[in-house]
């Protein structure tokens, strides 16, 4: 006989559970119907083990940490802002995202991560804001603050997917404590029928990879154009599904729970026949 | 891990959790966040040696927990149920 959590339980159930905490323990983190970057929250990541074509599935913190930060501290200046000494606000430095196109720019923060340290992020699906400006009713011109409609994006067909990521070791200098970060790759949406029409501000999308390109960018020595050219990959909008939802979604029990808005005119999604192979 | 959608809420000493329904490889497991900065808790249904069910926290170390909050899944899904 053996004893799980104090219960006497045959072989077989404790084998039975055992099993089941290995499948938990892997896939548990897995499941975050919410990961709001601005929480630094910790996420699943597929990083390669160092010269073998494997990868381990672990967590790291989402908000890359540059080598220039030493501390706690300095990390909680960095992303939070501060005043310095001449009370003046220094803006703080988003790390979350690093755009493609940028990655290889001279003095980049993220250049040796890029070329050195590249990762997929598993995604279930993701969220972007749509902004829409209404009519004024009196005068019929738009007004001149939008209203933010929340979009909840995923691959059809597909339970997970993968992002390009880069990723950071990053010791505080004063205790040794040890993390590991990273940032979600990201490209221009424009010319994407989908994404440039939910994410219209800023039109930034994540670079969404198929198996293939995810493969490449996790495990190939790539050079600079061929890396360059992945990290502008625009996922086909054909694959791709989007629907609005609550707009306190962040703290909704069902937060992808699909919510429909009347005065929302619907996304434009009709295929020109005499471009199909656009995106 | 697929969810099967049975998210649900319960209230435990003063506090709703989030309970969400999944199943792993065939299995049912429930997965419970609360609140608080508490990890968020795994239970499932096992059989004692004596064929006899309870619930258990996955992996150990939280038996006390699994056990209360678990008697709660059972009640609220008895009332689904019905």
């Amino acid at each position: 006989m053996c004893y799980y959590n104090g219960q006497k339980v045959t072989r077989e159930e404790f084998i039975r559970l055992k099993h089941l905490e290995k499948l938990v323990a892997n896939y548990d983190f897995l499941n975050q119907p919410v990961q709001i970057g601005f929480d630094y929250n910790l996420n699943a990541i597929l990083k390669r083990y160092p010269d073998k074509e494997d990868f381990d599935i672990v967590q790291m913190e989402w908000g890359f940490i540059p080598t220039g930060c030493k501390t706690v501290a300095d990390v909680h200046k960095w992303r939070n802002g501060y005043y310095d000494s001449n009370n003046r606000f220094i803006a703080p430095v988003p790390t979350l995202n690093a755009q493609g196109e940028k990655l290889l720019y001279p003095g980049s923060m993220y250049e040796d991560a890029a070329r050195y340290r590249r990762c997929l992020v598993l995604s279930t699906g993701f969220f972007e804001s749509r902004h829409f400006y209404r009519k004024n009713k009196r005068t019929g011109q738009p007004v001149k603050t939008p209203d933010t409609y929340p979009y909840y994006i995923t691959l059809k067909d597909r339970e997970y997917f993968y992002m390009a990521g880069i990723w950071q070791p990053w010791i505080d200098q004063l205790t040794g404590e040890y993390r590991e970060t990273f940032a979600i790759v990201t490209t221009n949406a424009v010319g994407h029928k989908l994404m440039e029409q939910v994410h219209n501000s800023k039109k930034r999308m994540p670079v969404i990879l198929n198996e293939d390109l995810a493969y490449e960018w996790l495990f190939d020595n790539l050079e600079d154009r061929r890396l360059l050219q992945i990290a502008k990959t625009q996922y086909p909008s054909a694959g791709m599904q989007a629907c609005t939802v609550a707009k306190n979604y962040k703290n909704a029990l069902e937060p992808t729970k699909e919510h429909m808005y009347a005065d929302l005119p619907a996304l434009e999604l009709t295929v020109n026949t005499g471009n199909l192979f656009s995106s | 891990m697929n969810n099967n959608g049975g998210n649900f809420e319960l209230a435990y000493k003063g506090s709703n959790l989030k309970v969400q329904e999944h199943q792993v490889a065939g299995q049912t497991i429930f997965r419970i966040v609360f609140p608080d900065s508490r990890k968020p808790l795994v239970v499932t249904r096992a059989t004692r040696s004596n064929y006899t069910d309870f619930w258990t926290s996955v992996p150990e170390g939280r038996q006390q927990e699994a056990e209360e909050i678990g008697a709660l899944i059972s009640e609220y899904l008895t009332t689904k149920a019905n």
